[in-house]
């Protein structure tokens, strides 16, 4: 503005006229009615917000560098708080200290936090620091139960929890039978969650099943916060994601990991093996069904007076059959008596060996009946041997673990 | 301002003189020039937007006095701050508190957490649970990242930086996600130009019987770097911590992260190639390949004549990134022993003795109707330490 300075051109002790009375009237209009006001006019600290009209739409809220603005943006509906040239910094401040609670850092756009950064409050089943979250958060491990049920062990102290990408659930079933059909996770699904095998999936005889964590999409618990155990014989390799995603809804599964139903023994062909789970994704059956043979699942057997092999084959159609989600097995050999060595070697020539192992002394033949064991990668292409001497004997190998890659 | 009076000297019985006129427009000015506040204009009387906020200066929100909006100059920060004590922040959306930064400066948000142009399909909380991809042998020339999402052919790897994903078809391509060795990597330096490619590192050439190191390195120059991708480098030097800022000097601070291993040749007098494997999450990586005149898998890291049933020292294994060593940045390894198939080394025995000679590990016995040369105890993991000498005899210790 303008300083008000009204132009008088009076005579002392004289009456003003008419004209002089028109100017002054006239600057006077002049400077109130044109926008003319401004900080020239206020009074420092004499104002209090309040008072102000709204900001437009673009219009921006300024400091004087023009660096830092306040603006809504119109055409895109956003709030903006822009600070063209350096950080953006939520404090305190005592005396002429500033502390920085939380900092947006203009070099490299970092949100830096003081205290804790807890995400997700609004959706799942809990609220829960990423930092707790990230330092400690172990996806809960298969546990067996009974020849039937898988169940989980409990990762907090609210019970099992699974970290999805968008939301933690937790898992409202935890008893994840083969003798029962899942609910929740189909369109059309109604009433109570239940953990159990995918639609369409029936329990056949020395088959694995994959148990994945699916959110209940249907049903009573269809609320955003549950999920439940549902075991399927599709595998969470890369090339079965699609059909994953079509079962349950892309982002809605997490791969917990893998049950054995049946030893291929023979005789226990429809039971779950039993087995244990580590904090690595290892898991390790527990029982030799077939006594002095070697733990885990029968891959082969034979009574004869030549070597026993098995060709590595993978997949879920046949009993005899490794899941893909190994990436390292531990396999087991057994000779009745006599010794043996148990090798992994190449199927396109017997001198292609990664490895022969837990040999035992063929010097003198014994009559004890050897179990070895050694962990190899699994590859297409290879396979077991059990080799002996000419003397015919029960042989058998066996897997007994395996690293789960997807887990 | 002070409310304006304006006084009235004169009357209707008298003439109005100059000086009252004066008088009123006197006071007029002194109380309109600088003087105006909030009592004498309306609410809304003008916009924020006619407002310039004056720098380093506190401005008050609220009676309390406690917060205010600052613009610092010689810090060029923004601020939002409250005196003293912090306060609960609260940022809302359609009236609904969407994130709280609370007294305990601790941020809640109802949400998630999205990283801008850092592959934003992938929130914060989808990285609980993140394994790095492990490599994959493709052939003697190439090697790639495997998948480690749901979406196809797409690979996460989230850097010091912020995480980043590229989507790449490696039947079809090779710049991001797949590496070839006959390639020099491009795009990992500011001053590249062109289109990236995955490969050796600038200047680096293939040497026989060497470790390799394979980085993923955020694009920072040429065609690619204008989004946000990744390639694979193959570097000589070892991500051991004392060689951190030679990567970064490399690459960029937070611009890398260590993939795995590669060794180039099977050992002496063997085959010069990549050799074959598999790597897994728990960060083993086993040797799938032979030398051709071996039948056993893996490096070839010493091969001698036992001539004595005394015991002898055979190689003294220290950290390396080539010949007869394992690079330092592998905390453990196993080894296997070949017996030749007949001879007194068919009944000789190796054993693993520390820097003091103390005996750490004999191998056990082996079978006497080999008919092959193969290779046994497998299963021993030996600590990468300085010094560990392994020492052998013929005959039956």
């Amino acid at each position: 503005m303008s300083v008000l300075n009204v132009t008088r051109a009076l005579t002392a002790n004289t009456n003003p006229t008419e004209a002089q009375f028109d100017t002054m009237r006239t600057y006077l209009l002049t400077f109130f009615n044109s926008p003319n006001l401004d900080q020239d006019n206020v009074a420092t600290g004499g104002m209090v917000y309040s008072t102000l009209g709204d900001c437009g739409d673009d219009e921006a809220l300024k400091f004087t560098s023009n660096h830092g603005t306040i603006q809504y943006l119109g055409a895109t509906d956003i709030f903006e708080i822009k600070n063209t040239q350096g950080d953006m910094v939520f404090g305190t401040r005592s005396g002429s200290t500033l502390t920085d609670n939380m900092e947006l850092d203009s070099a490299t756009g970092n949100l830096t936090v003081g205290g804790t950064l807890t995400i997700n409050t609004s959706v799942g089943s809990q609220a829960a620091s990423i930092l707790h979250l990230i330092a400690s958060y172990v996806k809960p491990r298969l546990v067996y139960s009974t020849a039937d049920v898988v169940t989980v062990e409990d990762n907090t102290a609210s019970g099992a929890v699974v970290a999805f990408p968008d939301r933690l659930c937790l898992i409202y079933d935890t008893t994840c039978s083969l003798a029962t059909s899942a609910n929740g996770e189909t369109t059309g699904d109604t009433g109570t969650a239940v953990s159990g095998l995918a639609a369409g999936v029936t329990r056949t005889a020395n088959r694995w099943y994959y148990i994945y964590a699916v959110q209940v999409q249907y049903g009573t618990q269809a609320t955003g916060v549950y999920c439940i155990l549902v075991a399927n014989e599709t595998s969470p390799e890369p090339a079965n994601i699609a059909a994953l995603n079509t079962a349950f809804g892309e982002g809605k599964w997490v791969y917990m990991g893998v049950i054995r139903n049946g030893y291929n023994d023979g005789t226990n062909t429809n039971i779950i093996a039993d087995f244990v789970y580590d904090e690595m994704g290892f898991v390790r059956f527990k029982y030799a069904t077939v006594d002095n043979e070697g733990m885990g699942i029968t891959m082969a057997s034979t009574t004869s007076t030549t070597n026993l092999e098995y060709e590595i084959a993978i997949g879920n159609d046949a009993a005899a059959t490794i899941p893909g989600v190994a990436s390292r097995c531990i396999f087991g050999g057994h000779r009745e008596a006599d010794g043996f060595e148990l090798h992994y070697r190449a199927i396109d020539t017997d001198e292609n060996h990664m490895i022969t192992g837990g040999c035992y002394h063929t010097g003198t033949l014994s009559t004890l009946a050897p179990v070895v064991y050694f962990e190899v990668p699994l590859l297409t292409d290879y396979k077991l041997v059990v080799v002996i001497g000419n003397v015919s004997t029960d042989q058998r190998i066996v897997l007994a673990g395996f690293l789960d890659h997807y887990v | 301002m002070s409310a304006l009076s304006l006084t009235k000297n004169y009357a209707d019985s008298t003439l109005l003189f100059a000086a009252d006129v004066h008088d009123m427009w006197s006071e007029l000015e002194t109380k309109t020039n600088g003087n105006l506040d909030n009592d004498n204009v309306t609410a809304g009387w003008a916009k924020f937007s006619q407002v310039t906020l004056e720098k380093d200066v506190d401005f008050t929100l609220g009676a309390s006095d406690s917060s205010y909006l600052y613009w610092k100059t010689s810090t060029s920060d923004m601020v939002f701050a409250f005196v003293t004590t912090q306060r609960d922040v609260l940022f809302k959306i359609a009236n609904t508190t969407v994130m709280e930064l609370d007294q305990d400066s601790n941020l809640s948000i109802t949400h998630d957490v999205y990283f801008h142009n850092k592959s934003t399909q992938y929130p914060l909380s989808s990285l609980i649970g993140y394994q790095k991809p492990v490599l994959v042998y493709e052939d003697t020339n190439t090697v790639y990242v495997e998948q480690n999402t749901t979406t196809g052919n797409r690979t996460l790897i989230v850097f010091p930086s912020g995480p980043i994903s590229v989507t790449e078809n490696t039947a079809t391509s090779h710049k991001f996600r797949m590496l070839k060795l006959d390639a020099t990597a491009n795009g990992y330096s500011a001053a590249h130009t062109g289109a990236a490619d995955s490969g050796l590192k600038s200047g680096l050439t293939l040497s026989s019987n060497t470790w390799y190191f394979v980085y993923a390195v955020v694009v920072q120059g040429g065609d690619d770097a204008s989004s946000d991708n990744f390639i694979l480098v193959v570097d000589s030097t070892n991500p051991t911590p004392t060689n951190w800022s030679t990567l970064d000097t490399a690459y960029g601070s937070g611009m890398w992260v260590y993939i795995g291993a590669l060794r180039y040749g099977y050992g002496t007098t063997l085959e010069e190639e990549l050799v074959p494997f598999v790597q897994d999450h728990s960060g083993w990586t086993y040797f799938t390949g032979r030398a051709s005149t071996d039948n056993f898998f893996g490096i070839r890291l010493i091969e001698a004549e036992l001539t004595s049933t005394s015991i002898g020292t055979i190689l003294t294994l220290s950290p390396g990134n080539s010949g007869n060593a394992v690079p330092a940045n592998c905390s453990h390894y196993k080894m296997s022993y070949r017996p030749e198939a007949s001879g007194d080394e068919m009944n000789g025995y190796v054993a693993v003795y520390d820097s003091t000679d103390t005996l750490m590990w004999r191998m056990p016995s082996f079978a006497v109707n080999l008919t092959v040369d193969e290779a046994h105890g497998w299963e021993m993991k030996l600590p990468n330490v300085t010094s560990l000498k392994i020492k052998g005899a013929t005959g039956n210790p």
